[in-house]
């Protein structure tokens, strides 16, 4: 077992997390992983066959196990919570690398505002198939939201990229009212499908 | 330009990802107490093994070097360990050095279980690797 050059630093931060915000944690970081491997799915790269495990378990126990061992750092200024999810992207975004261009290794992206990072675009080449997946995913969205003025402002917002903060401001809404909003819109496209 | 689907698609799934990074730890937790949750209490399972794991290796690394640094002292003798520290330093650490000077077998085995002297051998270990760099 490699014990990590950030190991004795970690453990005292470790040291301050109860079972709860273990719970918690891993419940969002294995929603995360599983939203973001949707956001990138136009590659073969996150499948089973390529990764040799589940995708969601192979990034969930390899963010956990690095942090736990000290192969990453965990920063002095992010919570648990932000720290493994940092490591997910970081991960999900070095195979891709890996996978395109095999310089893995180049990649250095840094983001002040982790929530940011939940945006960049995934530039890889869409196929033709690829392109008519999201045609329907999208015309599914649209037509969910028809007839409900709300949820049209939402699919409008969403097609223009603002953050949920944006979007919750321009419905006159807090943040949290505006999740259940948006969770009705997946809501009634899950319903049409 | 005009929004292509996929950059549509890539707005909501960040929507999304955000949405899920703000949602309240509590309304979480309530919905694992009501429904548990077999992927994370098999991973909440595995972070514990490997907790205890990394820490029984860490002691294990500590003890062994702690062995081969009682080696060393052996072999060096303790006038030379001291001449590595200031004058100041050593009357501090005195109690410890002069458990060194005539040690049993029962003496190295007690070494071993102490805590106190387990954090000593690491400072020689660190001050003699630092004299040796010089």
């Amino acid at each position: 077992m490699i014990i990590g050059q950030y190991y004795s630093g970690n453990q005292q931060k470790f040291s301050g997390v109860m079972e709860n915000e273990w719970k918690v944690v891993l419940k969002k970081c294995e929603k995360h992983i599983r939203i973001r491997l949707k956001q990138r799915m136009s590659s073969g790269v996150h499948s089973a066959a390529n990764l040799g495990t589940n995708p969601v378990v192979h990034y969930l126990e390899a963010a956990y196990t690095k942090l736990l061992a000290g192969e990453w750092e965990w920063k002095e200024t992010y919570n648990l919570l932000e720290q493994m999810i940092r490591i997910i992207n970081k991960m999900i975004s070095v195979e891709v690398e890996k996978y395109k261009t095999d310089k893995a290794q180049a990649l250095k992206i840094e983001y002040t505002d982790i929530t940011d990072e939940f945006y960049v675009p995934d530039d890889h080449e869409t196929s033709k198939e690829d392109e008519e997946t999201f045609q329907a995913q999208c015309e599914s969205l649209k037509q969910a939201a028809a007839g409900d003025d709300e949820l049209v402002m939402i699919y409008e917002a969403i097609c223009e990229g603002m953050k949920r903060a944006d979007i919750a401001e321009l419905l006159g809404k807090t943040p949290k009212q505006f999740d259940k909003l948006k969770e009705k819109l997946i809501n009634k496209v899950k319903k049409s499908q | 330009m005009a929004t292509t689907n996929k950059q549509i698609l890539n707005n909501l799934y960040g929507l999304m990802l955000e949405i899920n990074y703000h949602r309240d730890d509590d309304e979480i937790l309530a919905e694992l107490q009501a429904k548990p949750d077999a992927l994370v209490d098999k991973h909440l399972a595995k972070v514990k093994q490997l907790t205890a794991k990394l820490k029984a290796e860490t002691n294990r690394q500590r003890y062994q070097s702690a062995v081969q640094q009682l080696q060393i002292l052996k072999e060096k003798g303790i006038e030379q360990f001291k001449a590595m520290f200031s004058y100041s330093d050593q009357a501090k650490l005195v109690p410890m050095f002069n458990r060194f000077t005539e040690l049993s077998q029962a003496d190295e085995e007690a070494i071993l279980e102490d805590q106190q002297m387990l954090q000593f051998l690491e400072i020689l270990k660190n001050k003699a690797d630092e004299t040796g760099h010089e």
